[in-house]
């Protein structure tokens, strides 16, 4: 099951690429890369769309979930209102999830279509499909430079290339959690050591595993690092067109003292006393609104 | 509490999402696919066997284990069939992880004094001259010993010490046994080439490109040399020249080596055929389907062909089965509880011994002329 709807596809896309791209094994996996990742790009958008939205708005979501602690059903009707969904962080996992069969698939397919080992090669000839015609293609050409893409780079180039690679995505998709106080939001904490340890976690997988695999990582990263750049873009404007609206998408009714109080605490922390202020201008602003749609209720 | 869970709840799927891939990929399939079917050769009257973590010696007609290299298996492999000559057998291996943190491989070519101590004395272990697999048995010729490697080199080693004489580099791996005859060693390579070189000095006598890769080893008839080819052919080269005199067809890719004998060249194909054809026009015989796949050689003993199949069924299994050389019908069959992945050897006047990678046993020897089993080796718990 297993290798009929993950491996055996894969293997054959490469040597498919392979064949296309005149022999050349790290042409048959950047393209395979850049396949893979069109394939998830509507996902791998929807998450950080969704990551860097719930960053955004994590001083509020904070403050509502400090003044309905006790009451969850308000909670989330508060959290519908800010347009915040906690079921999009199960979601918005959907493309990590989906990155792994691909990373074991990709790692057994890279390792039988190189066939380092007779059985390897044994292995691969009852995997292939029909409309491929294996003999031409063997053996695959396991040279790259001052590489053997079946076993791991000995000079540390690739795991160093991955780390850093990886590191610049991470940077570009992680939302800037500057001025926020990460003792008070602990998934702001996480998301700043996620930075470094995705990296190394990657630089260390590369260090074990054949250097063809650590091709396709740097591929996808920095496939990753344009889409996050672009993503970076939307974004700025997405909250620059907000800001010109007017206001924050959400202010703690007047009626609640306390509640404000965190709210605003909160947000002068994120923002800092600048945005505080901005944000107080506005709050009545849309205070009002709110009244008027309740009225129209 | 509550305040802290729905916050924590991405970052702590994050982590079990990387725990659980962490897991799979190092759980999976170990740091590198080193493995690979048994290496199995004989000196006429002792058995080898490099059979994965150890290689040993065995004496069938004894029934007893001469010895086994290493004392504790260890992480590193071993897959190529060894070598024995004038009291020492030859092997690589497939090569030592540097360490946690380092990527480095170390790959070792070992020789080992063939004497009957359980534990063989090292003679000298070369560590520094190939850097990726030893898949091809060594040769040995007088002082020399001749090593192909996965890393697409051809070494010459001195026997006594193991440092290199010379070494050539091929277009890509070398996974078949050197040939030799008259000074000059014959070598197939992956790149699909044969190479012809001076076995003293590693000159390049001539060069020889076929249609496909080269897994076998070349194979020295009369005045042909015969060269088993994944273009689906046998190819017989002209010894002096290389150059092509006629190739033989097949079903599928020609893996094993062929059997020259009596003027008759035997090969298979990976999808499961037998052919005979004339050694000396490639004329077709005959031809035989046993309905497993073959990458093994064929034996020929008198009148008789053997050859070792894998059945890759549900339950993958292996036979050993005799054929009249004559017209290629079957003689008699021996089921075997795993897939037949290594050429059989024939030790003595009257057994034929196939190699296995499994607890039911590493080696069985089976009667040449009825089939029957004789004896069967497994490895004792201590050794396990």
């Amino acid at each position: 099951m297993w290798d009929s709807l993950i491996v055996n596809p894969m293997i054959n896309a490469l040597l498919f690429f392979y064949d296309l791209l005149g022999n050349n094994f790290i042409l048959a996996i950047a393209v395979f890369t850049v396949v893979i990742r069109l394939i998830t790009l509507p996902l791998n958008m929807r998450q950080q769309r969704s990551m860097m939205r719930t960053q955004e708005i994590q001083p509020q979501i904070q403050a509502i979930q400090k003044k309905y602690r006790d009451n969850p059903q308000k909670m989330q009707e508060e959290f519908r209102r800010i347009g915040y969904n906690p079921a999009d962080t199960l979601t918005g996992c959907l493309p990590t999830l989906i990155q792994f069969p691909i990373l074991i698939g990709l790692y057994q397919a890279i390792i039988i279509v190189l066939g380092s080992t007779p059985q390897s090669l044994f292995e691969l000839v009852p995997r292939v499909y029909s409309a491929i015609n294996l003999t031409p293609l063997i053996p695959v050409s396991n040279k790259f430079f001052w590489m053997n893409l079946s076993q791991p780079d000995p000079f540390f180039v690739l795991p160093i290339v991955v780390f850093a690679s990886m590191f610049i995505q991470q940077k570009l998709l992680t939302p800037s959690t500057k001025g926020q106080n990460q003792q008070d939001n602990p998934a702001a904490a996480m998301t700043q050591s996620m930075q470094y340890t995705m990296p190394l976690m990657f630089g260390f997988f590369s260090l074990q595993f054949p250097a063809g695999l650590s091709i396709y990582f740097i591929m996808a990263n920095i496939i990753g690092i344009f889409q996050g750049l672009y993503m970076r873009r939307i974004t700025d404007r997405e909250k620059a067109e907000r800001a010109a609206n007017g206001g924050t998408p959400y202010v703690i009714d007047a009626d609640d003292e306390k509640g404000s109080k965190a709210a605003t605490k909160s947000s002068q922390s994120a923002n800092g006393s600048g945005a505080a202020k901005s944000k107080s201008s506005s709050s009545s602003q849309t205070t009002t609104k709110r009244k008027k749609r309740s009225a129209k209720r | 509490m509550q305040q802290l869970r729905r916050p924590l709840r991405r970052p702590a799927l994050w982590l079990l999402i990387i725990a659980v891939g962490v897991m799979f990929l190092t759980a999976c399939s170990g740091r590198i696919a080193n493995t690979n079917w048994a290496g199995l050769s004989t000196d006429g009257s002792l058995v080898y066997l490099a059979f994965g973590p150890r290689v040993l010696a065995y004496d069938p007609a004894t029934q007893t284990r001469q010895w086994i290299y290493p004392a504790e298996a260890d992480t590193v492999q071993f897959y190529s069939a060894p070598s024995a000559e004038e009291g020492q057998v030859v092997f690589g291996d497939y090569g030592r992880a540097g360490g946690f943190l380092s990527p480095r491989v170390t790959v070792s070519i070992y020789a080992l004094g063939n004497a009957n101590t359980n534990t063989p004395k090292e003679l000298w272990i070369n560590s520094s001259a190939a850097t990726d697999r030893i898949v091809a048995p060594p040769l040995q010729v007088g002082d020399q010993v001749y090593v192909g490697t996965a890393d697409n080199h051809i070494l010459a080693l001195n026997a006594k010490d193991g440092s290199v004489t010379w070494d050539y580099e091929a277009g890509h791996a070398i996974w078949g046994k050197p040939s030799f005859r008259d000074g000059i060693l014959y070598i197939n390579s992956m790149d699909w080439s044969v190479y012809a070189l001076h076995a003293d000095t590693g000159e390049l006598l001539w060069k020889t490109r076929l249609g496909g890769a080269l897994a076998g080893q070349a194979v020295l008839g009369d005045d042909l040399l015969y060269v088993s080819s994944f273009d689906g052919n046998v190819h017989a080269l002209e010894i002096a020249s290389g150059e092509v005199k006629w190739s033989a067809p097949a079903s599928g890719w020609v893996w094993g080596a062929p059997a020259f004998a009596d003027g008759v060249i035997y090969y298979s194909d990976i999808e499961g055929n037998i052919h005979a054809a004339d050694a000396e026009s490639g004329a077709q015989r005959w031809t035989q389907s046993t309905g497993n796949r073959i990458q093994t050689a064929p034996v020929v003993v008198g009148d008789t062909l053997y050859i070792a199949s894998q059945n890759g069924g549900a339950t993958p299994s292996g036979a050993l089965t005799a054929y009249s050389t004559a017209d290629g019908t079957q003689k008699w069959s021996q089921p075997t509880s795993a897939p037949l992945l290594a050429t059989p050897v024939v030790v003595g006047e009257k057994t034929i011994v196939v190699g296995l990678q499994n607890a039911d046993a590493l080696l069985i020897g089976f009667d040449l002329a009825t089939g029957q089993e004789l004896w069967r080796y497994s490895l004792p718990e201590s050794d396990n």
